[in-house]
């Protein structure tokens, strides 16, 4: 499978009073065509900074590393090279859709202005494709929807008018950095749908931000586990939920509240995630994690793999020789 | 716009003068100025003066004046200025203010037009650049220039511009558009400083919004980026406080109009309110408390076409 993003040792720091944040520290992955990948941590891990990282949407200290979109590297680009990617090749869905879209324009002039920036076509025919797009992602009237000011639209039409822009060029990669957070739970679903369908329609990547791992479990081919501006294990949907090998993606799994199992109180990791200006020496996760050793606090641990496509970062996991 | 809004509005418009007008009949009866000494002569004996008295209605008792005022209001009919007569009256209040008026209007408009020519374009660059040597340095001449009241400034101008440089008249409006220039730049700096820094900061907050990331992230040019989006977005502000800028304008400045002898309503009240000119003043204060209403109002209105989202509000 080609690799459509293959993000290589990327970097992005921020330097505060307080000292310098690592909030992405060298991390590498890869999205294969499509296929849809999720991103997941808790706040403040750096999955969002990542995706805007990716984006090239961050004024950061320090961005190092490559971000090859089908081989250009993104972090080496101009804006002007920028802007005729962003949108046609790349293009990316918000977390709060009530906020994402222009209160000022309608709908209609939005789409149609994505539109007229990647196509050779007049105006007559932006509002046309604009029509079908709005279609594709199942608003109901698209007609009078393209007349309305976002502020008229609830927030689930709002993240679907997002994708149909985002959509606008048959994008090759689709970055969603947490869509369906700040949307009610049977909306998300439909929002999920939808995706589900775009990928199907369109053979479109997604690298799925979100610390909802019921989401991942549904819609992702693989998982990548961030935590501390760092990634610590990354592997299949089957593995990761199977097989999990890092104890901060065991301890993840273990929160989540089960059906099968009565409980009085849902398991919770203990600790809080160290200040990011502040971070432990060696690897990160082992103030809070359960299975010390002695190296932990001394080195960080390298990646490796443990079985074909898992990966993972962690002294206590050895590679399972075949 | 629902008609219950509108009538709320207006209701509320009418009281605010009604009370400008309640307010400026008892102060300019406690005001040392007493009109009839004023218009008597220098050797004018007390008969004369109280003779005066009679003649204008001012030995009448406040209710009865103060009846008579409102009357003159409705009908609109402020009759005849204290100013400019001795025996007998020359211009009756309307007439003065008539004549004054397009001055003032003239004034405010190159007044307010300079300083959004300064303005906008200053407030544009350092709303992009903040924290910059260029936002700093606007930012320390902006300090500087509130500093100074105006009368200063434009003593400054009078003695550089008029009197060393004689490039342009040092007051009056006999020389066309030369003459407003220096009145009108003195006028517009202040509103300069606050219109820059308004822009600015709103500025600064709409190109952090989420919607701006978004036309980012849809592959948009910068520059439609910050034409379209960015000052779309920051001209709902701004249209706030330049109406009311307008509004505040219209009434006159009576500072920079005195000191510039600029023929506008300034200049007017000044001359009205030292020449104890009750007509004129009665006349003048419900008239710049009324401009003021009425430019609210407009500026709310225009709100609610530039932003859509205040409309909704104001349906509801």
């Amino acid at each position: 499978m080609q690799n459509v993003l293959e993000v290589k040792n990327l970097k992005t720091y921020f330097f505060t009073d307080e000292g310098i944040a690592k909030a992405v520290d060298d991390i590498s992955f890869e999205i294969g065509a499509g296929e849809t990948v999720g991103l997941v941590g808790e706040s403040g891990c750096g999955k969002s900074v990542t995706s805007l990282s990716v984006m090239r949407l961050l004024k950061a200290h320090t961005m190092e590393g490559q971000i090859l979109l089908e081989g250009k590297d993104l972090n080496n680009m101009s804006e002007r090279e920028l802007s005729k990617t962003r949108g046609k090749d790349i293009s990316m869905i918000f977390q709060d859709p009530m906020t994402s879209l222009d209160p000022c324009f309608t709908c209609g002039y939005q789409m149609r202005e994505t539109i007229l920036q990647h196509h050779d076509v007049d105006k007559q025919q932006a509002d046309k494709m604009a029509l079908e797009l709005l279609k594709s992602v199942g608003i109901p009237d698209p007609k009078a929807t393209l007349r309305r000011y976002p502020h008229e639209l609830s927030g689930g039409q709002r993240q679907r008018i997002m994708i149909a822009m985002a959509m606008t060029c048959n994008t090759k990669l689709l970055i969603a950095d947490e869509p369906t957070t700040a949307l009610d739970m049977t909306i998300q679903a439909q929002i999920l749908n939808l995706m589900r369908d775009i990928r199907k329609e369109h053979n479109t990547a997604i690298l799925m931000i979100t610390h909802d791992l019921g989401v991942v479990a549904e819609l992702c081919d693989r998982v990548i586990v961030m935590y501390c501006g760092k990634i610590v294990e990354s592997g299949t949907v089957r593995q990761i939920f199977h097989s999990p090998m890092h104890p901060y993606t065991r301890d993840l799994l273990a929160s989540l509240p089960s059906l099968d199992v009565k409980q009085d109180r849902l398991n919770t990791i203990s600790g809080v995630v160290p200040s990011i200006t502040a971070l432990p020496t060696g690897c990160r996760y082992h103030p809070r994690c359960s299975v010390l050793c002695e190296a932990c606090s001394r080195e960080y641990p390298e990646m490796i793999e443990v079985e074909p496509g898992h990966k993972v970062c962690c002294h206590l996991c050895e590679r399972k020789e075949s | 716009m629902s008609s219950a809004y509108i009538v709320k509005r207006i209701l509320r418009g009418l009281l605010t003068i009604l009370l400008a007008v309640v307010v400026i009949f008892f102060l300019m009866r406690v005001a040392p100025a007493d009109p009839a000494v004023v218009l008597a002569s220098e050797d004018a004996t007390e008969e004369d003066i109280q003779a005066i008295r009679e003649a204008w209605g001012l030995d009448k008792p406040y209710t009865e004046q103060f009846l008579l005022y409102v009357r003159s209001l409705i009908t609109g009919d402020a009759g005849m200025s204290y100013q400019f007569c001795v025996d007998k009256p020359l211009y009756k209040v309307t007439e003065l203010v008539m004549m004054r008026l397009p001055n003032t209007i003239k004034l405010a408009f190159t007044s307010i037009i300079m300083s959004i020519l300064m303005a906008i374009p200053i407030g544009i660059v350092c709303g992009l650049h903040p924290g910059s040597w260029i936002d700093n340095l606007v930012t320390s001449i902006g300090f500087i220039i509130n500093a100074f009241p105006n009368f200063f400034i434009g003593m400054i101008l009078i003695l550089v511009f008029g009197l060393k440089l004689k490039l342009l008249p040092t007051g009056g409006n006999d020389a066309g558009f030369a003459s407003i220039l220096l009145p009108a730049f003195t006028l517009s700096l202040h509103f300069s400083v606050t219109l820059t820094r308004m822009t600015r900061t709103q500025f600064i907050q709409v190109m952090r919004s989420n919607f701006i990331r978004t036309t980012k992230a849809k592959g948009l040019d910068r520059a439609k980026i910050l034409y379209i989006h960015g000052l779309r977005n920051v001209s709902i502000p701004l249209t706030t406080i330049i109406g009311l800028r307008i509004g505040a304008m219209l009434g006159g400045s009576i500072v920079v109009e005195t000191l510039f002898r600029w023929p506008g309503l300034g200049y007017l009240l000044m001359t009205s309110v030292t020449g104890g000119d009750y007509p004129t003043v009665q006349f003048l204060v419900p008239y710049v408390c009324a401009v003021f209403v009425v430019i609210n109002f407009i500026v709310d209105m225009l709100y609610g076409v530039l932003d859509p989202r205040a409309k909704a509000e104001k349906k509801a």
